[in-house]
């Protein structure tokens, strides 16, 4: 993450802007990338591009991603580093000569955010035989050297960057350890009222059907999607801060928000695929998840994500002993295992009142012209993209005659998700 | 009783195009003659790929394959209309999270990070501590740029 933060911060040092203005555009950055990727593994996917463009905003409005590009953690360089690791395997398996370099830049990029990305983002190479046949795998040499290569200089950066501050080439782990109960951990990650990834990204439960429906379709792509998501809460069940510390939602989750949103993507633009008596009901579903996802996104941002944390390990003064322990697990209990005490609910209950420092800079003391303009291009932008990505017109020639294959007209048109 | 109604054009070519068929068939061995009833049937009958397509069980965009290198052959103009629409979901996002920007930063390891990137710039990669009341517990000084935690 410093290195991506570094040009911004010369930057900011020269310009002379105020502090950690320019510095904390780092996480943005690397999450806009993310969803400009999961664009076009949509339509590697061979997505419509409205479908596909559907993705982008769901990733970024409607998810923990949204707070996330409020903090300075790596978890967005390891959404964005998943984001390439997908188009790059979905894009070799269509056979295109570059694209095992855009897998290695992937891997390489996710090592430099974290090391743990060996695991978690390697274990997706596990699936390349699925996505690209053997034979071909096997004649594909360059592939190989550039599926290798950008990993490289990762190492050699990291090894050297380790031995220069602790005389070891391997990077050493701080403070922490694999030490939660399993089944525990699991169940603060997926299941805890207070905590877990679906009540922070309600949208994503979507992703459930999306990859019932997609499996129909593309059984590679969607195992690939669906372990690159399954392998991070196993991994992390076990870790002593499971929940990431003080941040918005399960943090070491987000990396999975992307393949997640994509699959919600997807399962909400199969709703008019439905039958006539399922359709109405459905379509409520999805905007009833879209309004509730927008509540939680906003009252991640309005009210500091940290504010929560505070209240949670409060220590009233004159309490000790037996009572300050009984105070502390009331407190906890409730923040992770409770819906009416965890941080959506602290924010919820702080978006009007009881807010002294309403964290958005940019509309501090009123609405700033930065501040408005961003709201104007965040809302124009996804307008432009909505009707550049409307579907070719096909010939007429071709519309009368062409014949129903997946490859036909119809099917290139984008007409159907 | 029979109605007999004119028939239309297109109907009497088809009736005409079927007698002379009729009479090819005639002079065929009943042999070839099932084998071609056997393969007008196969042709009749729609192929799994196509059943697919229509209960939507098939991508709708395969990646187009030419034979010769296995490369995709898709328009240039199509991918141009696809790097575009990333630029505008990402550029559409990127103002959203400007203007939801904090300004500054709080959280323990974002300063970590940040530490880090100064002391870069000066010359001594990881000397700059962090001034966050966790310091004084943290074991050791955490401002690598590829460490895990």
């Amino acid at each position: 993450m410093p290195l991506v933060i570094l040009p911004l911060y010369l930057l900011q040092r020269a310009l002379q802007v105020s502090p950690e203005l320019l510095t904390s555009l780092a996480s943005p950055l690397l999450l806009a990338a993310s969803a400009a990727l999961l664009y076009l593994c949509g339509r590697e996917l061979g997505w419509s591009r409205r479908v596909s463009l559907a993705a982008g905003p769901v990733f970024g409005a409607l998810t923990q991603a949204l707070q996330s590009s409020q903090d300075l953690f790596s978890e967005p360089g390891v959404a964005c580093a998943t984001a390439l690791l997908m188009v790059g395997m979905l894009r070799w398996r269509a056979g295109r000569p570059s694209d095992p370099w855009l897998v290695g830049s992937g891997l390489g990029a996710g090592l430099l955010f974290r090391s743990d990305a060996a695991v978690l983002l390697g274990v997706g190479l596990l699936l390349l035989p699925a996505l690209v046949p053997w034979r071909r795998l096997l004649a594909e040499r360059r592939a190989w050297l550039g599926l290798m290569l950008p990993i490289l200089p990762v190492l050699a950066w990291t090894a050297w960057y380790s031995l220069r501050r602790d005389g070891s080439l391997v990077p050493a782990v701080y403070g922490g350890s694999f030490t939660t109960p399993l089944l525990e951990g699991l169940h603060g990650l997926l299941l805890s009222h207070g905590r877990s990834l679906l009540v922070y990204n309600p949208f994503l439960v979507l992703a459930v059907p999306g990859a019932v429906a997609l499996w129909r379709r593309d059984r590679a792509a969607t195992a690939l999607l669906v372990v690159l998501v399954v392998v991070r809460p196993l991994f992390y069940a076990r870790w002593n801060a499971w929940g990431g510390g003080v941040n918005w939602g399960p943090r070491f989750l987000m990396p999975s928000v992307g393949p997640l949103s994509l699959l919600a993507a997807y399962a909400a633009s199969r709703v008019g695929r439905l039958r006539v008596g399922l359709r109405v009901p459905a379509a409520l579903v999805v905007a009833g998840l879209v309004v509730v996802g927008g509540v939680v996104s906003v009252a991640s941002v309005w009210v500091w994500a940290g504010a929560s944390w505070k209240w949670r390990a409060y220590s009233p003064p004159g309490l000790e002993g037996q009572a300050l322990r009984g105070f502390r697990a009331e407190r906890r209990n409730g923040y992770i295992h409770s819906f009416t005490n965890n941080a959506i609910a602290f924010n919820l209950r702080h978006l009007a009142h009881d807010n002294p420092d309403i964290p958005l800079h940019h509309f501090r003391g009123g609405a700033d012209p930065i501040g408005l303009i961003g709201l104007a291009v965040a809302l124009l932008a996804p307008l432009a993209s909505w009707v550049l990505g409307r579907p070719p017109r096909a010939p007429p020639s071709q519309t009368n005659h062409a014949p129903r294959t997946p490859t036909g007209a119809g099917a290139l048109s984008g007409r159907s998700p | 009783m029979k109605l007999s109604l004119p028939m239309p054009a297109d109907n009497q070519a088809a009736a005409s195009g079927e007698a002379v068929k009729a009479v090819a068939d005639a002079r065929v061995s009943p042999s070839q003659h099932e084998g071609r009833r056997r393969s007008s049937r196969r042709r009749m009958r729609p192929s799994s790929l196509e059943l697919a397509s229509k209960q939507g069980r098939v991508p709708d965009r395969q990646p187009q394959m030419s034979a010769e290198n296995g490369h995709n052959t898709g328009s240039r103009r199509t991918q141009r209309r696809d790097l575009v629409l990333a630029g505008l979901v990402a550029l559409g996002l990127m103002a959203m999270f400007v203007a939801v920007q904090r300004g500054k930063v709080t959280t323990y390891d974002s300063k970590i990070a940040l530490a880090t990137a100064r002391a870069i710039t000066d010359g001594h990669l990881h000397l700059t501590r962090p001034t966050t009341t966790l310091d004084a517990t943290c074991p050791t000084p955490i401002t690598a740029s590829g460490c895990p935690w």
